[in-house]
Parts: structure tokens; sequence; C-alpha cells
């Protein structure tokens, strides 16, 4: 036990009080009244004996109901042939009622179970932390009087699972737990300065914390029937395997990859519910469940998704995947969630959507499969199975088979595709070539090649015949009259004086 | 903790295709789509809805109307605050089925206020021969459930956010009746039951 978990007892059991009252030695336990195990076993027995011959004749049925450490053993046997995993649960839940009480002194007796309380322990410490790290916001009247109400409540269902006393009762004192703690908060005055919102937290993480402390004591108490429905619907899930998703009228499109991996995913959430302890992380399981469940039919349908395809998917998603102890977790987290959290949130939503489609399941006859009758009795004996049995994408060698040929039609695609486009190329070369050599032949006979002579350099200076062909130099002569021609006039120069000589036309 | 902050728990009840997924498409996202361009699932919802001074958070459950389902409706409308039963005008028989639904409510739960809504009023609008169900017979039936009726379209959404207006006022005058508001004035969730007188004495 660690240290932090012994700080909690100490609230109520004084150290002195920790050794058997007989006086054996070795420590007793509330639980066993301050005996220890071996001393209570041997007092009460009597008295358990009487008690359950008393039951046994008040109810037939329940008369397993003291739950003397002795008393429980022959209940699993009932079942061992069945369902070992089951009988290794419950072995377990009579193991950590040892655990829980005498780790200190009897180590030696369970080095088998060791690791498991280890990690129990490991959670509940951290489920704690977490409750003191919000507590830390409180004053310090209030975390006390919170802690104090907190660990009343966790002695209460202790003793109520050590007496034997009905999941009903366990869970009517958890209810008014909550129910007083919501009341206590919004009107004591210790908690006056305390938001909504930190009232929640608090709420939410004590929850968590004394539930995975207590998991092991109310998760499927021996005292209800609550294994016996487990192993029912267990049953009649398997008989159901041959339910396709046509049946239900979904449109959930398994031959799709991506579809196929939601509803993988879907179905690991669903079955993952089993192994989280405090009910809200179950509820958390169940809602990424049916998220997943959505994505499935948008893709499937391409379009949209409503509630009424929504239960025909769940349905089909419990039935393939056959979560364990599927009706002890119901009943768990009815009885012991906070019931805010069931009547009208979005967990609470899908959480009613799961029982529907138990309720469904259970029920489930020939009409609600659209089958005749006889075709239902013979698929459930397993006599015959309908065409398209649903297994038939479920085995995952032809899933891998199909997912292969698929592959292998794109791939053929894309080769044809790059075989089309390679003779393309070659065309478009040999066209180019065709074109090009055109060109050329349309430019030559445009303009065909003529080979002038080839040209001589001229010697400027040399004497050819040419020069006496060309003109005499001009030679400068001297001016005698300038004769300007103005208007129609001509103006003389003459001797001296400038006469301007006017023609008479 | 968003899944614990929803105040009214209200409950969509119908036949298949009344259109209770559109009503509630109309309500949150104010639009209209046919089933085949619709782009969002619908199946829980939650929104804020403000009345004169006081804001009331909807949790709006849609429900399937197959039959095959009916005798699991039940657990739906459990413990809720407001059930919309919802038929076609257009139908008759959808209207019969309502019938059906409100007596299981009324039996099964009595502190759930019952709505009735007519959808489809636009067609009825259009043309009027195409009404099939008469709106006196549906009053007569609502006035039977203490309820109220409306009739809504919700692809002109006529009358829907009316509904809703509605079904917050009167939630929140019942709350008010009961006397039973924190103290910072919101308004607290009862689940429909009573409070229990606590046994545990450290817990009064």
């Amino acid at each position: 036990m660690t240290t932090t978990q012994k700080t909690v007892k100490k609230i109520h059991v004084v150290e002195s009080d920790l050794l058997c009252k007989n006086g054996c030695g070795f420590y007793g336990n509330v639980a066993w009244q301050g005996f220890c195990s071996k001393c209570y076993r041997e007092v009460y027995q009597n008295a358990k004996q009487a008690q359950m011959e008393h039951d046994a004749a008040r109810e037939g049925k329940l008369k397993q109901k003291p739950v003397g450490l002795d008393v429980v053993a022959p209940l699993f046997s009932k079942f061992e042939e069945k369902k070992t995993q089951q009988t290794n649960k419950r072995a377990k839940t009579v193991r950590s009622i040892f655990r829980k009480t005498s780790s200190k002194d009897a180590q030696s007796d369970q080095a088998p179970v060791r690791k498991e309380p280890y990690q129990a322990n490991v959670e509940i410490s951290q489920a704690r932390s977490e409750l003191m790290e919000s507590m830390k916001q409180l004053k310090r009247p209030a975390a006390q009087d919170f802690i104090k109400c907190t660990q009343n409540i966790i002695d209460r269902l202790l003793q109520c699972s050590d007496q034997g006393n009905s999941g009903q009762e366990m869970a009517e004192h958890m209810q008014d737990f909550y129910q007083g703690m919501a009341d206590r908060m919004s009107t004591n005055l210790l908690y006056k300065e305390m938001s909504a919102e930190l009232s929640e937290t608090l709420l939410d993480r004590a929850e968590k914390y004394m539930m995975v402390k207590l998991y092991g004591n109310i998760f499927c108490p021996p005292t209800t029937d609550d294994e016996q429905k487990d192993l029912k619907t267990q049953t009649q899930i398997r008989n159901l395997h041959w339910v396709t998703a046509q049946q239900l009228d979904t449109p959930i499109n398994e031959q799709d990859p991506q579809v196929r991996n939601l509803v993988d995913q879907a179905i690991t959430e669903i079955i993952e519910m089993n192994s989280k302890k405090a009910p809200q992380d179950k509820l958390a399981s169940i809602v990424q469940c049916s998220k997943n469940i959505f994505a499935m039919l948008q893709l499937s349908k391409s379009g949209p998704t409503n509630a009424d395809d929504f239960l025909p998917a769940l349905i089909y998603i419990v039935l393939k995947a056959n979560p364990p102890l599927l009706q002890s977790n119901i009943q768990y987290i009815t009885r012991f969630s906070n019931p805010m959290r069931l009547m009208s949130g979005e967990a609470g939503y899908f959480f009613t959507n799961l029982c529907c489609a138990v309720a469904f399941i259970e029920n489930i006859t020939a009409d609600s499969l659209s089958l005749s009758p006889e075709e239902f009795d013979r698929y459930m004996s397993g006599e015959a199975l309908p065409p398209h049995a649903g297994n038939k994408y479920m085995c995952e060698g032809l899933r891998l088979m199909y997912e292969n040929l698929k592959t292998f039609a794109e791939l053929q695609q894309r080769q044809e595709k790059v075989m089309s486009e390679a003779l393309q190329l070659q065309q478009d070369m040999k066209e180019f070539k065709e074109s090009f050599k055109q060109e050329v032949q349309n430019v030559l006979q445009r303009t065909p090649l003529i080979i002038k002579p080839r040209k001589v350099k001229v010697q400027i200076d040399a004497d050819s015949d040419v020069l006496e062909e060309l003109p005499p130099p001009l030679l400068p002569q001297p001016v005698v009259a300038q004769t300007l021609s103005v208007a129609d006039g001509n103006l003389v120069q003459n001797d001296g004086e400038l006469v301007v000589e006017v023609n008479a036309n | 903790m968003n899944n614990m902050d929803v105040d009214c728990k209200v409950v969509l009840l119908g036949s298949v295709s009344v259109g209770k997924s559109s009503l509630i498409e109309r309500y949150i996202h104010d639009k209209y789509s046919t089933t085949s361009n619709m782009t969002i699932g619908i199946d829980f919802v939650r929104k804020k809805e403000q009345t004169d001074d006081k804001e009331v958070i909807f949790g709006i459950w849609d429900t399937t109307g197959s039959e095959r389902y009916h005798s699991m409706t039940r657990m739906y409308y459990r413990n809720a605050n407001a059930a919309i039963i919802c038929y076609d005008i257009t139908n008759q028989t959808s209207f019969d089925k309502a019938y059906y639904w409100a007596q299981e409510l009324i039996a099964n739960e009595e502190n759930c206020r019952i709505y009735l809504c007519g959808t489809k009023k636009d067609l009825v609008d259009n043309d009027q021969c195409s009404r099939d169900v008469d709106v006196n017979m549906a009053m007569k039936l609502a006035e039977d459930l203490k309820g109220d009726i409306f009739e809504t379209s919700s692809k002109t959404g006529e009358n829907v956010d009316l509904l809703f207006k509605k079904i917050a006022q009167d939630y929140i005058n019942d709350k008010q009746f009961n006397g039973r508001l924190n103290r910072d004035g919101s308004i607290r969730l009862l689940q429909g039951q009573q409070p229990k007188l606590h046994r545990c004495c450290h817990l009064t």
C-alpha cells in the first residue's frame, strides 16, 4: 500500500486497531470487523452458514448472497469452463480484498499478483493527485469537508460490498452522494466562494478517484446477476455472428478500406471500454466509438447521417466487437456514474444508444432482421449461413486479398496509362521528325542555294580602263558676273553699279 | 466537462422521414438541405437558447423513427424535460404514430412537457390539398396532452425558432415554479426527480 493511501485510512483507523481483535498477532481489518482473515472466517462461519440457509429459503435464486470469502469461490466454478477470462477477473477482485488490507505484512503471500496491484495503485494515486490538485483551490475548511464526505462514501461503499449488499443499494448510496454533494456545494456556506466550474471539476475528479479506488469492489459485484447477463449476452452475440450490415439496414460499406479502418477503430474503442475504470473514461470510450461510427457512415453514404442510421450501425459494431462484460459495464455506469452525465449530455446520448443496441440484441427476432422465422432459426442454430455471410469481409486473409487485388487493379491502370503515354510520345516524336523534315524542305525550296562567283578585291590605286571612261575632274572657273535671280528680274552688276533689269513680260 | 453542461433535455420523436433531423438542422444551423446534400451528421446537439433574461442550454436528442426500434425508444425519452413529437401534416399515418408516442410519454414520463410539431408546412402552403392532418384534430390532441402545437417548415424556417423559444420559456417557468435556482442565477438541473432526503448524516 502506498503511503498516500495510508494517510487516508488514518482518518478512521487508529493504529492500535490494526491488530486482530482475537489477539492472534496478525493484523486485522475493518472489512473483517477487526479480525484477521483467519479469525474472521472462524468467528463468522457459523453465522454465515445460518444466513445462507435463511436466504436460500427466502429466495432460492439469490442464495449466494453472503459474500464470505469462502462462499465466493463456488460461485465462479459454475462458469469456469465457459469463461476463463471472467473467472480471472473475479479472482482478482477477491485478491484485491486481501491486497488492500494486509499488504504490509502479508506480502509474501501475494508474490504472484504483485504486478497488478502496483498498476492499480498507480492509477489510484494519479486520480488522487488530480483530485488534490483541484482541491488546492478550495479554502481549507471546505477542502476538509469535501475530503470527509468523500471518505465517508468510500467507507460506506466498502462496507456495503463487504456485507454483500445488493448493487442497487450501493448505487443508491452513490447517487445520494452526487445529489447531496451538489446540493451541499451550492448551499453550504463553506463552499460559498467556489465557482460552478470548480465544483464540477471537483465532483468529476472525486468520482474518478472513488471509482478507480473501489473498482474491484463495485464492478460487477457477486451479489448481482451481472455476470449471468454478461454470459447470456455474449452467447447471444456469438450466435448472431452471421448478421450482415445489409440485414440491419446499415449503409456501412465494408469493402472500402477506409471504412474498414474506422470499423476496426470503433471495435477497438468499445472493447477498450472494459479496461477503463472510471465511469467517465468508459463513457469517453463509448463516445469515441460512436464518433468513429459517424465517420464511417459519412464515408459509406457520402451524405448525411442521423439517428436513423446510427443505431443500426452501432448494433452492427457491437455484434462484431462482442465487447467483454458488456452488461456489467452498462450496469456499472448506470449505478455509479454521476447521473448528470447520463441524463442529458452527449455521453448520455451515446450511452443510451448503446443500451438500446444491447436491448435490441437481447430481444432480436426474425422480424427485426426481416427474415422468416424458419430462416432465422436455422441461422441461429448454425445449420446454415445466409448468403453473403457477415464474415466475408471480416476475415483478415480475404481482406488482404481484396486490398491487394485493388492495388493490382490500380497498378494495372497506371501501367496502361504509362504505356499509352509512351506510345503517344513515340508518335509525337515521329510526327515532329516528319514535320521538321518538311519544314526544312520547304525552306530549301523557297530559297534555293545559288553559288555566286567569288568576289575579287579591287585595287584602288591600280590603272584601269575604267578610269578613261570617267568624266574629267571639275575645274574651278572665275566668276565674271553673278546672276541672282530675284523674282522676275535680274540683278546685274555692271561697272560698279547695280542695275535691276526687269523683264517686261 | 462539456458533456455535463446541458440543462434541458429535449427528445425528438416521430416516424421515419417526418423531418426530425431537418428540424434540428434548421434550428441549429439555420439552413435547410435535402437529404442528398446534407453535410453534417445529426444525432446529439447542444445549443444555448436565450429567453428574456435567462439562458437555457438544450441538449437535443434525435431518435430513430424506424419501426423495429420502437420498443427501445423509451430509453431515449427517460428523464427528458421536453419532447417534440413530430408528424408530417401531409401524412395521416405519421399523425397516428404521434398519437401513439404521446400516449407512451404520458404513461412513462409525467414530468416531460409535450410539444406537437406538424412539419412540412411549406408543402401545404403551396398546395392546400396536400394537407392530410386536420389542424383542429391536432389541436385537440395537444389540448388533451396539455401541450403546445406548432406547425413548422424546416424549409422556410417558419415557426421553428418559435417552438424552441417556447420550450425554453416553459422550462424556465417550470424551474422558477420549483424555486430552484443556483446562487449565481443560472438554471439548475432537476433531472425530473425530486431531491431525495439524505440518509447519510454527513451530508445533511
